[in-house]
């Protein structure tokens, strides 16, 4: 495909950079790795972020943990507070991970590197790929190091499905990245954001079985609708071995849903972003 | 290379753009001038596709675009009015994310490195961009739009916050581009010396283009040049020019009067020779410049401190 320049003659529409040819489809690879990078970059400068992403949680898990220990029992089943109460803060590291990475955007329209992105050649559905892909991988690394407490929890390491964990953490990440991504998109200052975030997804996060069971009453049908209660589920039958009875879907039902959550986050966060102009 | 045709943008029911109308040649500097609120910066964020186009059309190279595809945007390099690099982040990491982002992850090392030097911060690449000072991120940011070799480069107010130093040094790397890569340069300013470079003049006020002009074309609107005088007896002076020289004065104020001439220069050494020093102590003389230009032109004044002074 080429198309002669009016004054020099010469081929454009795959211009040559060094040798390479640029393609729609190099420019936008570069812009997804491009921001996938970015976020590379700034985890492994920012290591407060470590800190308040995965100890907080973490702290929460242990002193909530040992508190409701002696209280806590499900019919059924024999299970500790601890066991029951460590995947759902493995999905509140995600949540976190993605609250803190999409709070990004909002500084970035406010500092300008967003424009600069909004102009590249690259699309907009690029932009958000990217953006999902970097804060998958940021959350796949803190999940990866909470795992490492896992045993603390009753979870043997040897009984981790490593795959599914993986699989589930990416999934769960991205659909909560394109969540809050469209959040961030619409909303003008950090203050806004946390005041949404604090309203709306930590309450998700409360009725997603990953503090209590949520099987009876009216909170179990919010439960259902609840995407964060596939991340939790996931979570569950990740560090049993695939198959966890404290989980309310069975593995399948879980990672159908998962896929379907980050593909339908995914398309609304493209969709937000390519209709929804926000860089100025 | 570029033509835009009747853009018009709405900000609510406030018209920021009005049937702007524009052309960018290869290699021509071309530059949209107007005061803060003219809608210099709404045009700049139209045409980089910032902000939708409430109507009107865009060409590139002779072919209808929108300033989302992708033919467009592979050669457009912008520069924001406020840098757009991640602070966090070195000056090398930046500009190789920007490359990056233009497709050029591969063969990005000897762009970054070239883009360095033309930043003047080769020594300083592993810095972290928030430890700069203003005037170095703007020229990193500079250099950053660069980084692909764009062939039509989109800068709102590029040299607001530089020193004279690290304005010239942008003129000279602008200079550059359009004499020997022969980009298309497209730039808002508020700055007469910095319209004074420019190849065309698109004046703008209230949203409108009120007048397309060389620089030259419009100081010779700009008017005559003027020549002051200070001293004690004006009516005196005043007579004096007439009958020695033919030249009619204007007082202003008590002690001083004003003549308007073709060129003041050659006026000075007959007019010093007409009087003794206690009866004309000064004279001085003003050349109108792109802001006087602006004023004859629109009515209104160009920047604050013309405004003040008119």
């Amino acid at each position: 495909m080429s198309v002669s320049d009016s004054t020099t003659g010469k081929g454009l529409d795959n211009k040559e950079a060094n040798g390479q040819v640029l393609t729609k489809l190099t420019t936008e690879i570069g812009l997804i790795t491009a921001l996938w990078q970015r976020d590379m970059l700034r985890l492994l400068k920012e290591r407060s972020r470590w800190f308040g992403v995965v100890a907080q949680p973490m702290l929460l898990w242990l002193l909530l943990g040992t508190g409701m220990s002696s209280t806590f029992s499900l019919e059924g089943i024999e299970v500790d507070y601890l066991t029951y109460f460590f995947p759902g803060v493995c999905a509140m590291v995600v949540l976190f991970t993605t609250i803190f990475a999409t709070m990004a955007v909002i500084e970035d329209r406010s500092e300008g590197f967003l424009q600069q992105v909004l102009t590249s050649p690259g699309s907009r559905h690029a932009m958000v790929l990217g953006k999902c892909a970097g804060v998958s991988t940021v959350a796949l690394a803190q999940i990866l190091l909470c795992a490492l407490v896992a045993p603390a929890a009753g979870y043997p390491l040897g009984d981790i499905h490593w795959g599914l964990l993986v699989s589930v953490t990416l999934l769960g990440a991205a659909g909560l990245t394109g969540l809050s991504f469209m959040f961030a998109w619409v909303i003008n200052s950090t203050h806004g954001y946390h005041a949404i975030m604090a309203v709306l997804l930590l309450p998700l996060w409360l009725i997603s079985g990953a503090m209590f069971p949520v099987d009876s009453g009216w909170i179990a049908n919010l439960a259902v609708l609840n995407p964060m209660t596939y991340l939790v589920d996931g979570f569950r039958h990740s560090f049993s071995s695939g198959s966890s009875l404290l989980a309310s879907t069975p593995l399948n039902t879980t990672l159908l849903c998962l896929i379907g959550i980050g593909i339908g986050m995914f398309a609304g966060a493209s969709w937000l972003a390519h209709s929804y102009r926000k860089g100025k | 290379m570029i033509r835009a045709q009747g853009l018009e943008h709405f900000y609510g029911a406030r018209q920021a753009v009005k049937e702007l109308s524009l052309d960018v040649a290869q290699g021509e500097i071309v530059g949209l001038m107007g005061p803060n609120g003219s809608g210099k910066s709404t045009a700049f964020a139209l045409l980089s596709g910032l902000l939708p186009m409430n109507a009107g059309s865009l060409e590139y190279r002779e072919k209808r675009v929108t300033p989302d595809d992708w033919s467009y945007r592979r050669d457009l390099g912008v520069v924001f009015q406020d840098v757009s690099l991640d602070l966090k982040l070195t000056a090398k990491e930046n500009l190789s994310l920007t490359a990056r982002m233009h497709g050029l992850g591969r063969n990005s090392a000897s762009r970054v490195q070239k883009a360095l030097v033309r930043a003047g911060l080769p020594e300083r690449e592993n810095d972290l961009v928030g430890t700069l000072s203003g005037g170095l991120r703007r020229r990193l940011d500079i250099a950053r739009a660069m980084i692909h070799e764009p062939k039509f480069l989109l800068m709102d107010e590029p040299t607001t916050g530089l020193d004279l130093e690290s304005f010239e040094q942008t003129w000279r790397i602008l200079e550059t581009l359009r004499a020997e890569d022969k980009t298309a340069i497209l730039l808002t300013t508020h700055r007469p010396d910095e319209a004074l470079r420019c190849d065309k003049l698109i004046v703008m006020r209230d949203g409108e283009c009120v007048r397309t002009a060389t620089p030259d074309e419009l100081l010779v609107e700009a008017g005559k040049d003027l020549l002051l005088l200070e001293t004690p007896v004006p009516d005196v002076v005043a007579s004096t020019l007439k009958k020695e020289l033919d030249l009619s004065s204007s007082r202003i104020g008590q002690e001083k009067l004003s003549i308007e001439v073709a060129s003041a220069q050659e006026w000075v050494v007959p007019i010093a020779n007409l009087f003794e020093p206690e009866t004309l102590r000064a004279i001085n003389f003003r050349r109108p410049g792109l802001a006087e230009a602006y004023f004859k032109v629109t009515g209104s004044a160009l920047t604050a401190s013309q405004e003040e002074a008119q």
